[in-house]
């Protein structure tokens, strides 16, 4: 059902517009004509000023991975509210101030947890060098000779080496002859280092060998150097162990920072956006000297509720006139659903669409009739539905209002499949029949195909056959001449060729075929008189929408057979477990298919065969100014 | 024996050839419109319909195989 609505003017103070704005906001049944001011205002510079803000929260709130939205209540943000929120300009400053706080903490946590990874990265690899030449350096500890380190290429060590000991061989033997020892290692990314020992003599022309071949002498950090590579190594050891403490202790002062502010700047980001939202409807309003104006709409249930409460708060201060909706001056009116909470997911079909035209015709209580029906006749399983059955159960509970929706469909569609599944005598497709000796109550669709086809294509004929109706009454409700006429003439050619069928069926005279041809001759005229020849292709279109419908019993076909097959790997296979294994995973795959392919396919039949009937979308849903905090109520 | 298995033959090619037409039309809807969808999200009702239109040749493939079968 598509709510009534009401065009309404407000007319106030001035003075009171800040509070009067602030009350619709509230009630939050007010949907306003979107009229903002281009020029800039000193009002629009504060709405400016407030969009920055609120950017500057929620950046602050995402940089102290703060993410706990859903355990906000109202009661917490009405807290904050009350201890904050009075005259604009002072709340802002003040939360202005506040934020320079937060983000100077935060900057400072920041900066510190940068320079101890910082440190972190350029010590570990430190060490790593260091480990690697551990034992060398503890060796050549007390000798007299200088212990360098070198960045060499494997080729360019070779070389230094074979240079070096070629030096040494050629030195006649004697007393005190010079010496020279090294170690070499690689790392894992590739870079080689050697490390050399060698006697004073000998150190000028290893550092002038190694620097013609392109070495680099390795050097401790900055705050190391010059300190023996043994003791710093077992320093910078020592310093390692202590910064993941360190780096912990950071990441502790955030996560209590975040506890300390978090919640508090998400209760302000709420609140700065709902000042936001009224400014924007302040804003709206048309003003002279002493008064202003606002126009939207407001559903009729709601506008005496409204009235009164306007009236309450500020007198005479405010004045709400009405009148019904008049196309021809008021353009596109906004259209709000309003079904039965039963029905209400099935709105869920709908948001995939444009919302419906104000005046058309709201199909969700027949699309949470109708889909259920087919989706479930397509499952048709008792097994299957059990298990949609707890799958919607489980869905039901999610705080999230799509899951929500979704989880009441699915327990729709388990109620029909369970239905069906008894009519067809499945349980898993044959293994309640082995198991519990179950019988179909009509007709074992895997066997006898014949009749379910029948019957979906009678499915579809009424179905086609109510769409086209609603589209017959829209269309002379709206007086769409040519809509209304259409449509009738599909209808008769429907019921000329059901008629004919029945005539033949039952073997009636010929005299009785005088009442099909008689539909035909009516409907051909309407058809052409409401749509020319594009009417009578329409129509000839309907026939092949009511055959779409056999995709029920296709379907339904291909489930029960691969239920079937699924059972049958038990006898087939000789080990058990493999056996059951087997069929547990195509049992799986089709309750998958089942329920994705069923979904899809009875959603299709709606959206393209049935709705395409009637169906009229508008241009304006209803969407009025108020408060978006459902998610975080008590 | 090969009546049947000519009559099996037909029915598998009355759901076989609609088929490939309509896994082709998909393709060619379902790449299009995802493009559509990326740009313009609110047209997903009408991407879903235009995608399913093509599926009725293969039910009517059904159609004919279970009529070939002798089934209907």
């Amino acid at each position: 059902m598509i709510k009534r609505m009401a065009r309404v003017v407000l007319w106030g103070v001035k003075d009171k517009k800040s509070a009067i704005a602030g009350r619709l906001y509230e009630l939050g049944v007010f949907h306003l004509d979107n009229v903002l001011p281009d020029d800039m205002t000193d009002d629009s510079l504060l709405l400016k000023k407030l969009r920055d803000q609120r950017g500057r929260v929620l950046g602050l709130i995402e940089a102290l991975k703060w993410d706990e939205w859903r355990k906000l209540t109202d009661a917490f943000v009405e807290n904050v509210r009350y201890n904050l929120f009075g005259d604009l300009e002072f709340m802002m400053a003040e939360i202005d101030r506040s934020l320079e706080r937060i983000q100077s903490r935060l900057s400072r946590i920041d900066e510190g947890q940068e320079k101890v990874q910082a440190l972190f990265t350029k010590l570990r690899k430190t060490n790593l060098i260091l480990t690697h030449a551990r034992a060398f350096l503890e060796q050549e500890r007390f000798s007299r000779g200088e212990v360098l380190i070198w960045q060499l290429s494997r080729q360019a060590q070779h070389t230094l080496v074979s240079k070096i000991n070629g030096d040494l061989d050629s030195l006649p033997s004697g007393h005190e002859k010079p010496w020279f020892r090294y170690h070499s290692f690689e790392l894992a990314d590739g870079s080689a280092f050697l490390v050399t020992s060698a006697s004073p003599e000998i150190q000028s022309s290893l550092r002038t060998s190694a620097e013609e071949l392109r070495g680099t002498l390795w050097r401790l950090p900055e705050n190391y150097e010059g300190e023996p590579l043994v003791t710093a190594a077992s320093r910078i050891r020592r310093i390692l162990r202590s910064l993941p403490t360190r780096m912990r202790e950071n990441k502790q002062e955030l996560r209590q920072l975040s506890d300390q502010w978090g919640a508090n700047l998400a209760a302000v980001y709420i609140l700065l956006d709902e000042r936001l939202e009224q400014l924007l409807m302040e804003l709206s309003a048309e003003e002279n000297d002493d008064f202003f104006s606002l126009k939207g709409w407001i559903p009729e249930s709601d506008l005496a509720r409204t009235q009164a409460t306007l009236k309450e708060d500020f007198g005479d201060a405010v004045v709400l006139r009405s009148r019904p909706p008049d196309p021809a001056k008021d353009g596109a009116v906004p259209t709000a659903l309003q079904n039965h909470s039963l029905f209400k997911p099935f709105e869920l079909f709908l948001k995939l669409l444009r919302v419906p035209h104000y005046s058309a015709y709201d199909p969700s209580f027949l699309i949470g009739v109708f889909f259920p029906f087919f989706a479930g006749c397509m499952v048709g399983d008792i097994g299957y539905g059990v298990l949609v059955l707890w799958l919607g159960w489980y869905l039901k509970q999610k705080r999230s209002e799509v899951m929500h929706d979704v989880g009441v469909i699915l327990l729709f569609l388990a109620f029909w499949s369970i239905a069906w599944g008894g009519v067809f005598g499945e349980l898993f497709g044959d293994v309640g029949h082995r198991l519990l000796h179950m019988e179909p109550l009509w007709v074992d669709r895997a066997h006898t195909v014949g009749p379910v086809m029948v019957f979906s294509v009678a499915l579809g004929g009424g179905h086609v056959f109510l769409g086209l109706l609603i589209g017959m009454i829209e269309g002379i409700r709206n007086r769409h001449r040519h809509l209304w006429m259409e449509r009738l003439g599909s209808l008769l050619v429907i019921l000329a060729m059901v008629s004919a069928l029945v005539a033949l069926r039952s073997k009636l005279p010929a005299a009785l075929f005088s009442i099909p041809v008689m539909l035909l001759v009516f409907g051909v005229i309407f058809l052409l008189w409401g749509g020319g020849i594009g009417g009578i292709v329409e129509s000839l279109g309907t026939i092949g929408n009511i055959i779409s419908y056999i995709r029920i019993a296709a379907i339904g076909l291909s489930s029960a057979i691969l239920a079937m097959v699924a059972s049958m790997f038990v006898d087939v296979i000789e080990i058990p477990v493999l056996g059951f294994f087997m069929a547990f995973a195509i049992h799986l795959l089709n309750f998958v298919l089942a329920i994705g392919g069923s979904s899809l396919h009875a959603a299709r039949l709606h959206y393209v065969e049935f709705m395409g009937k009637f169906y009229e979308s508008g241009t304006l849903e209803y969407k009025p100014f108020a408060k978006r905090r459902r998610l975080y109520n008590d | 024996m090969t009546e049947k298995a000519i009559v099996a033959l037909a029915a598998a090619l009355a759901v076989a050839i609609p088929a490939l037409a309509t896994a082709y039309a998909q393709a060619r809807i379902g790449s299009a419109g995802a493009g559509t969808i990326a740009e313009k999200p609110e047209t997903a009702g009408t991407i879903i319909v235009l995608e399913a239109i093509p599926e009725t040749m293969v039910v009517l493939g059904f159609v004919v195989a279970m009529m070939i079968i002798g089934m209907v």
